[in-house]
């Protein structure tokens, strides 16, 4: 799953691998307990494009800016299906943020958590389902499903 | 006399500065760590009859320094061990804060943990179970809440119990790879048998392998321990391949599994957890697009808020100072000393003291307003709208506030630095902002184009002098790119949760700070204003700035230099004027011009082009002597302030050549 690029845009969360790059950010990271094995969430960027803020487990909110942040080996863990890439990766359904009328559309398209799907086309984004079935969304309801990748067989 | 040294060492976003006025209230001083640009703070307490001095360390997440603050803390820490320690964790994110408190713990120094914050904690349904964290910490742990007093009183019982040597403490064991941990219990074995240590054993030995400051500040006070420093070292290289990471990190590590451990077992969270007003306030203050407009409106309220109501207050001390000084003429006294000596005290002294009077209502304001941009947690959100745009320049988003505040004036900008992280972007800051155009500033310009130009015309070239300020201060920020002023530090900022700031708080910084002006720069100030006195009325006899007097005689030495710029010897010896403080610059052409009407003169004796070059040297030339004595004091380096006043003049200098034969090119 590491061969996944992990885009560093809001909702996206990744996993620590090892914090290698520039060697001051590894340092000052681990010593605020930022350490491989932990996930962490951009939350948003700044006006401009830079930095990022990061949210890590305990609810603690850090800004970063993306050249460093970039420089942090990290895997994929989820992330809004907005941001996933057309191919034959695919991806399941991790949460549906939103509200109830949004998850109830959902359901009547068939995507719940854990539902399994391929991204077909970006723009518009169309992915197709398990049992084959193609569906349209807006780039509005592709930013509140969040999807993780799933283990290719030949992994 | 201090009875007892206590230490306040805690991350930073703990309640630090709370807890410290909690404890020692107005009774504290400012000033700089020797040599670099972190503040001290120091205050005292009565603890049953003791005196106790509380000494507040920079905020650090670790004694494994990577920024200049924590190179700080740790560097007191094991060269003048205080008799106690308090450390002080965040009850809503204990993980966060307890590395440090294990990293302290471990070190045997006498140790009180305070769990600060607790009303939060409580408030979010957060539970502790204190007497398992103490166990596994061994040191007393205190719940307490600096903002409202809970556990105060507690904290203060235990702390004297702890200075009375009358609790036991035990560091605790932290797991290493076995590696490791078999290398750093023979070094230990080795240093226990040199005899006991402030520090404890395993302590002392992650230290030496550590090497580089940490094992020398250790070997300063332990010659002794020279062999064993040469011995970890050699382990160190010798355990490198069989690690993953460096010793530092891997240690971190292991530091923070024994802390998500503690949390597991002591901490319970609420099964829910419901979105709380910071993330409701932060999707409107950091929103993509309404983020820096709501930025804006609150610096724009909070400049109106030090000058509108700053003003006023300095012209009333202005006033009053007048009024003293004619009082002292009329005086008896003074009346009957010698013409020379009464100039000396009115006209250097009294200015001078005049001068740093001038400067307080706005000193107070400004501290008022930042403190409540920080205190709230506004301000790292404020870096990090501007983050983007200030690194272009090599700083870092807040450095936009202080730069912003130059605006107004100089010397609390210059101040306000201090709020910077790493030294090289405090001096970085403190090297641009004397070329923002200031309200003083704004006062000769007024007047002079007001005088030299037509009325359409006038509020251009205020405005033209403004683009100007802003172009010199990119410019220098270019000019300064490739130099490194201390270490550089990597761009990690927390942004801690929204609080409503203290009134107890901000009232205190803002009355430190005015004294942390009085004690560090006043002096400089008036020694500048009386050095000023005696260019212009010395030697005896001569009338004030005539060009007999020494600033006339410099001035007419200086006159090749000038004359490339348009400006002329009277206005060469104002510049001597303008450098007490900037808008004096028209009082004084006014007693070297002589008699007559003021603006009539200067209109019949300067071509609109020779104003605008004089103003565009006094835009950019030397700071004035509050702002270098600022930036001395907080620079804490001669070299800093002497590059500033450099850096002003060669500017100015060009500025000035290039406008003035530019526009006599143009047949102006």
């Amino acid at each position: 799953m590491s061969n996944l690029r992990v885009p560093l845009q809001p909702g996206v969360t990744c996993r620590v691998l090892a914090l290698g790059g520039d060697s001051r950010i590894a340092e000052r990271l681990a010593q605020m307990g930022i350490l491989p094995g932990m996930e962490i969430t951009v939350t948003r960027i700044g006006p401009l494009g830079n930095p990022l803020e990061l949210s890590v487990p305990g609810g603690q909110a850090l800004a970063l800016r993306a050249e460093e942040a970039e420089a942090l080996d990290c895997e994929l863990v989820s992330l809004p299906l907005r941001l996933a890439p057309a191919g034959d990766q695919r991806w399941r359904i991790v949460s549906l943020r939103g509200g109830g009328r949004f998850r109830a559309r959902m359901q009547t398209l068939g995507l719940t958590p854990g539902t399994t799907l391929q991204v077909v086309t970006t723009r518009p984004l169309q992915v197709r389902l398990a049992d084959g079935r193609l569906v349209r969304l807006g780039a509005g309801e592709a930013a509140q499903i969040i999807v993780e990748p799933v283990p290719q067989p030949h992994d | 006399m201090t009875d007892y040294t206590v230490a306040v060492c805690a991350a930073p976003n703990t309640g630090k500065t709370t807890l410290f006025n909690r404890l020692t209230g107005a009774n504290q001083t400012v000033g700089n760590w020797p040599g670099v640009t972190v503040t001290k703070k120091t205050g005292h307490f009565r603890l049953n009859g003791h005196e106790v001095e509380l000494v507040d360390l920079p905020g650090a997440y670790s004694l494994t320094p990577t920024s200049i603050e924590e190179r700080v803390a740790r560097d007191y820490l094991l060269q003048s061990p205080p008799d106690a320690v308090i450390n002080i964790v965040d009850a809503g994110n204990l993980y966060r804060t307890l590395g440090l408190t294990l990293q302290l713990a471990m070190s045997g120094l006498p140790l009180v943990v305070a769990v600060n914050m607790m009303d939060e904690a409580r408030k979010q349904g957060i539970e502790i179970d204190f007497a398992a964290l103490q166990e596994h910490l061994g040191v007393p742990v205190v719940p307490i809440s600096a903002r409202t007093g809970e556990g105060i009183d507690e904290l203060k019982r235990i702390l004297r119990e702890v200075l009375e040597g009358r609790v036991k403490e035990h560091p605790p064991h932290i797991s290493f790879p076995p590696v490791l941990e078999e290398a750093v219990a023979e070094l230990a074995r080795k240093i226990e048998k040199r005899g006991p240590l402030e520090f404890d054993e395993t302590f002392v030995a992650l230290r030496l392998m550590e090497g580089g400051d940490a094992a020398q500040r250790i070997l300063r006070r332990h010659p002794e321990l020279a062999d064993v420093a040469e011995e970890a070292q050699q382990r160190v290289a010798a355990l490198a391949p069989a690690l993953h990471a460096d010793i530092p990190t891997t240690c971190a590590q292991c530091r923070f599994n024994a802390a998500r451990g503690l949390v597991q077992e002591a901490v319970r969270l609420p099964s829910r957890r419901s979105r709380d007003l910071s993330e409701k306030l932060d999707t409107v203050l950091m929103h993509r697009w309404l983020g820096l407009p709501v930025f804006l409106l609150i610096m724009w309220a909070m400049f109106q808020g030090v000058f509108a109501l700053g003003t006023p207050l300095q012209d009333a001390l202005a006033n009053g100072i007048a009024w003293l000084d004619g009082w002292l003429r009329a005086s008896g006294p003074i009346q009957g000393l010698p013409a020379i000596l009464q100039s000396l005290l009115l006209d250097g002294l009294l200015a001078g003291v005049g001068v740093v009077l001038s400067f307080l209502p706005i000193i107070v304001l400004f501290f008022f307003f930042l403190s409540l941009i920080e205190d709230s947690g506004y301000m790292a959100r404020a870096a990090f709208l501007m983050d983007r745009l200030m690194h272009a320049l090599r700083l870092d988003g807040k450095a936009f506030i202080s730069l912003l505040l130059g605006y107004g004036c100089n010397v609390p900008a210059v101040m306000g630095t201090r709020i910077l992280s790493s030294r090289h972007n405090r001096i970085l800051a403190m090297l641009m902002i004397p070329f923002s155009l200031c309200s003083a500033r704004l006062q000769v310009f007024l007047f002079l184009s007001a005088i030299l130009f037509a009325p359409g015309v006038a509020p251009w070239v205020v405005f033209g002098l403004y683009v100007l300020s802003f172009v010199v201060i990119v410019l220098v920020g270019l000019l300064l790119r490739p130099f490194h002023f201390g270490e550089p530090e990597p761009f990690i900022m927390e942004l801690p949760p929204y609080r409503l700031p203290l009134a107890r708080t901000v009232l205190l910084r803002a009355w430190t700070e005015i004294r942390a002006f009085i004690n560090r720069a006043a002096t400089l100030i008036v020694l500048g204003v009386i050095a000023i006195w005696i260019l212009t009325h010395l030697p005896p006899g001569v009338a004030p700035a005539s060009p007999e007097s020494l600033a006339g005689r410099i001035g007419h030495a200086l006159a090749p230099v000038f004359e490339p710029l348009g400006i002329h010897w009277a206005e060469t010896v104002s510049l001597f004027f303008g450098f007490i403080a900037k808008e004096i610059l028209i009082g004084s052409l006014a007693v070297i011009y002589g008699t007559g009407d003021l603006a009539q003169t200067i209109a019949a004796s300067i071509t609109p082009l020779e104003g605008l070059s004089l103003m565009v040297f006094t835009l950019i030339y030397t700071p004035c002597v509050a702002t270098l004595a600022t930036i001395r004091s907080e620079s804490a380096s001669w070299k800093i302030t002497l590059l500033s006043v450099a850096l002003g003049l060669v500017l100015a200098w060009i500025f000035s050549f290039l406008i003035y034969q530019g526009g006599r090119l143009l047949g102006f």
